[in-house]
């Protein structure tokens, strides 16, 4: 091709604002900074367009223009489609679906550690997501990793990330699996992919659900579900971790006005020497939504209760939804009280919020379809829209989304792990069927117990699914019922007896407000010694009939299982809320400093919200807000959860030049 | 259909369906505002656009001139930049010089599928590149010093911990 005019127009030639408009289709990270390091004019460009679409976003958080989008696991599939370049012998990797993870962002990644996944385990892996080029990434860390757990906190300092507490799951084999809380501190080094135990003393007693926010080269820690002198309390302490010295130390307060005890609650940080509390959960029936200022300016530190204004505008459940700051506003997501139930209006236009399962690695070792029982059981009450191949849809519909995790981690001590987990998934397996027995029977029955599969944690994939296959255990009757009985029994004591195992979510589902994962008064240790005990001897039993059933010769065919009556899920999507706090940060001292919540649309239900979930995580991007993973709440009465692994991003519709 | 003629800065006349010109905001508020859509002798002046381009241009408006205008909310896709068509791909198969053209002429004449098109071309070349590759693709001339780009480097790792 070819042009009349003599001399050829270069790019520097287009105008400032065609510069910047080009520059809104680049990714706003990595090659935003690559462009402001061409040349002085196109910094100055990029700086414009950094600070306008800041304001942009803040503009339309405070009238709620915004839409959501989503990168989910068919998004990436597509992209690798088409994306010719990427090499095709290595897939790219997917994280699990999870949820009470911890995420933060650092640069131009954000980063996820841990959480609960789909079966009732705790993952201990670290992913990256690559926000310029949309690609997550499994680092391949060296030293001593952290414990498996959710609900820790992790903060981004320097080049590292700094990852305190968290709990672990609690399963119907407290033997082999027992609950705990942790007090590990760990440093990630980023620059060296390399995980440093911390463990100094004195350090916090373990804690789960706690905050953190790093102010300069503190890591300031406020309150969480902990275990101190044996005793499991909610607490209101606030402890800092002097990040170079690896020093914990509790501060003094002037006078004794401090915040309720609570874990879950959103804390942000205002400035060096301030921060903020919302929320949080204080135990059954106590869900707080005011706000806390702590400041920190002074020798001995200081509390104050702010006002709360405009609340019937507010998030409520500021304990198990996240939230995050954008400069003079706080954003959190969840539900909506005041909006209808089954608001199906929105439903129309939600986006399937998990890719959970294992679609991308299907055929790449991952676990043949699961015994006739567990499917059953499985596809009970899943009817949202996901969408995936039909062929797939009874096979996979509800595998635990660990396979993306399992597919990559080749960790030397798997073997010792896949044998013991093919011994433990066998009596699992067992269990699945009379538990399922037991559901027929009791439709809707509240303490419904659930079973783990613990082999999509870090097992070889090939292994457990075999040995799951190779117990398929066909039962006379009188046996079967027997056991089924004591199954029941010991899941029932596993949870209704023994206090110092936290509530299960789907004990509560019915309230709301009592779901706490661990919200359960505490009593000392040695009670749950004898109760595991108690445990271990009808373990000890169930082997017994176990055994002498395996001997039985008679093959008798599995009870065809009648499908359970599916469950009413509510069709909800995610809601907005927005807080400004600009009178917090005002640095005059303006005479009422509180927090304003921002008078919301359509009930904070915007374009293409993803369903409904809880324990997710929400971090502020350039210009957008990055929210990720979470579990389906009415799915924690299942024996899989519903846990997402979809990235949803927040940001401003684009405006044209 | 009515035809109208569209004059280049080159002074070609272009003989062109009024409802492909309209594609232009600027034709069109030109044609309202002037009331020149009765005239059939009216020759619409473009000083801005040299024959070249304004040839392009008006491929391309016929190519789309079916397209479903967008809706308002259908806000989904516009910040990809792979969903461009491959008779828009083959059509931008041009030198830098006439993209860039392209550019300003559908940013004057107020096409905005053209200048979206068009933009993200531009976005698609920048894309992945180091600032070395891009001062090399576009011919631009580093005039940081070195001691100016490590601060712009240190400005931007500062941005990234707010």
């Amino acid at each position: 091709m070819d042009t009349s005019n003599c001399k050829q127009i270069s790019l520097n030639e287009l105008p400032d604002e065609i510069l910047e408009f080009i520059f809104t289709y680049l990714p706003p990270y990595g090659d935003l900074e690559h462009c402001s390091l061409v040349c002085k004019r196109w910094q100055l460009i990029v700086k414009n367009l950094v600070r306008r679409s800041q304001m942009n976003l803040e503009k339309a958080l405070s009238d709620f223009r915004l839409r959501w989008e989503v990168y989910s696991q068919e998004t990436a599939a597509a992209m690798e489609a088409n994306c010719s370049s990427v090499s095709k012998r290595m897939p790219m990797p997917i994280i699990a679906g999870r949820f009470a993870h911890s995420a933060v962002r650092q640069g131009n990644s954000m980063y996820v550690f841990g959480g609960g996944s789909s079966s009732d385990t705790t993952f201990n892996d670290l992913w990256r997501f690559d926000l310029t080029h949309m690609r997550w990434s499994r680092p391949l860390a060296t030293g001593t990793y952290p414990s498996p757990k959710g609900s820790a906190s992790m903060v981004a300092w320097q080049d590292k990330l700094v990852l305190f507490g968290g709990w672990r799951y609690p399963s119907l084999h407290p033997p082999y699996q027992p609950w705990c809380l942790f007090d590990e501190l760990h440093y990630y080094d980023l620059a060296k992919d390399r995980w440093l135990a911390r463990n100094a003393l004195p350090c916090p007693p373990p804690m789960a659900g706690h905050s953190a926010s790093v102010h300069g080269d503190r890591m300031i820690v406020f309150g969480g579900y902990q275990i101190k002198n044996d005793v499991n309390v909610n607490s209101n302490d606030t402890w800092v971790l002097d990040l170079n010295e690896q020093r914990w130390w509790q501060p003094l307060f002037v006078g004794n006005t401090r915040p309720a005890p609570r874990y879950g609650q959103i804390q942000v940080e205002l400035d060096k020497q301030r921060l903020l509390i919302v929320g949080g959960c204080g135990g059954a029936n106590r869900v707080y939504t005011d706000a806390w200022l702590l400041d920190m300016s002074r020798d001995a530190w200081c509390w104050r209760q702010l006002n709360v204004r405009n609340k019937n505008f507010g998030a409520v459940h500021m304990w198990c939804n996240p939230g995050c700051r954008v400069k003079n506003y706080l954003v959190v997501v969840g539900p909506s009280p005041k909006m209808p139930q089954d608001f199906q209006i929105m439903t129309q236009r939600r986006v399937p919020a998990f890719g959970g399962s294992s679609l991308r690695f299907a055929g790449l070792g991952m676990e043949p379809p699961p015994p006739g029982a567990q499917l059953q059981l499985g596809q009970r009450p899943v009817q949202l829209p996901v969408r995936r191949p039909a062929v797939q849809q009874h096979e996979q519909l509800r595998l635990p989304a660990g396979q993306g995790a399992a597919a990559d981690a080749i960790v030397p001590q798997e073997q010792y792990l896949a044998n013991r987990r093919a011994i433990l998934n066998q009596h699992m397996h067992n269990a699945a069927q009379f538990m399922h027995n037991n559901n027929v029977n009791n439709n809707n029955n509240h303490f419904q117990p659930r079973f783990g599969r613990l082999s999509d944690l870090h097992a070889s994939p090939a292994v457990p699914a075999a040995a799951a296959a190779a117990a398929a255990p066909p039962a006379p009757d009188g046996d079967a019922d027997a056991l089924q009985r004591l199954q029941r029994n010991l899941a029932l004591r596993c949870r209704e007896n023994e206090p110092l195992l936290p509530k299960r979510f789907d004990e509560h589902y019915e309230d709301p407000f009592r779901m706490a994962a661990f919200n359960v008064p505490g009593r000392s240790r040695s009670a749950s010694r004898d109760h595991n005990e108690r445990i271990r001897r009808m373990e000890e039993k169930m082997n017994a009939i176990r055994n002498s059933r395996r001997s039985a010769p008679a093959q008798v065919e599995p009870q065809k299982l009648r499908a359970p009556s599916p469950k009413r899920i509510r069709c909800n999507v995610q809601s907005l809320f927005v807080c400004d706090i600009s009178s917090l940060l005002q640095s005059t001292n303006c005479n009422e400093p509180g927090l304003d919540w921002v008078e919301y649309k359509n009930f904070g239900v915007l374009n293409g919200a993803p369903d409904r979930l809880i324990l997710s995580s929400l971090i502020a991007g350039n210009g957008e807000l990055i929210l990720f993973g979470g579990v389906h709440k009415e799915t924690l009465t299942d024996i899989t959860h519903q846990v997402s692994n979809s990235i949803h991003f927040l940001s401003v519709p684009r405006d044209i030049i | 259909m009515p035809n109208i003629k569209l004059q280049s800065s080159d002074e070609e006349i272009f003989d062109t369906d009024i409802q492909i010109a309209k594609c232009s905001g600027t034709i069109r508020t030109m044609l309202e505002d002037c009331g020149m859509e009765e005239d059939e002798n009216a020759i619409v002046p473009l000083p801005n656009v040299n024959s070249t381009i304004l040839r392009k241009v008006l491929t391309w408006a016929n190519y789309h001139k079916d397209d479903p205008q967008p809706t308002e909310d259908d806000e989904s896709k516009e910040k990809r930049t792979d969903d461009i068509t491959s008779w828009d791909a083959d059509f931008l198969k041009v030198d830098q010089g006439t993209l860039f053209e392209l550019i300003l002429a559908a940013n004057y004449l107020d096409i905005k599928g053209l200048l979206e098109l068009t933009c993200k071309t531009v976005a698609n070349m920048i894309k992945g590149k180091t600032p070395e590759d891009i001062r090399k693709t576009f011919n631009i001339k580093k005039d940081f010093t070195p001691a100016e780009e490590e601060q712009v480097r240190k400005e931007n790792e500062w941005c990234e911990e707010k």
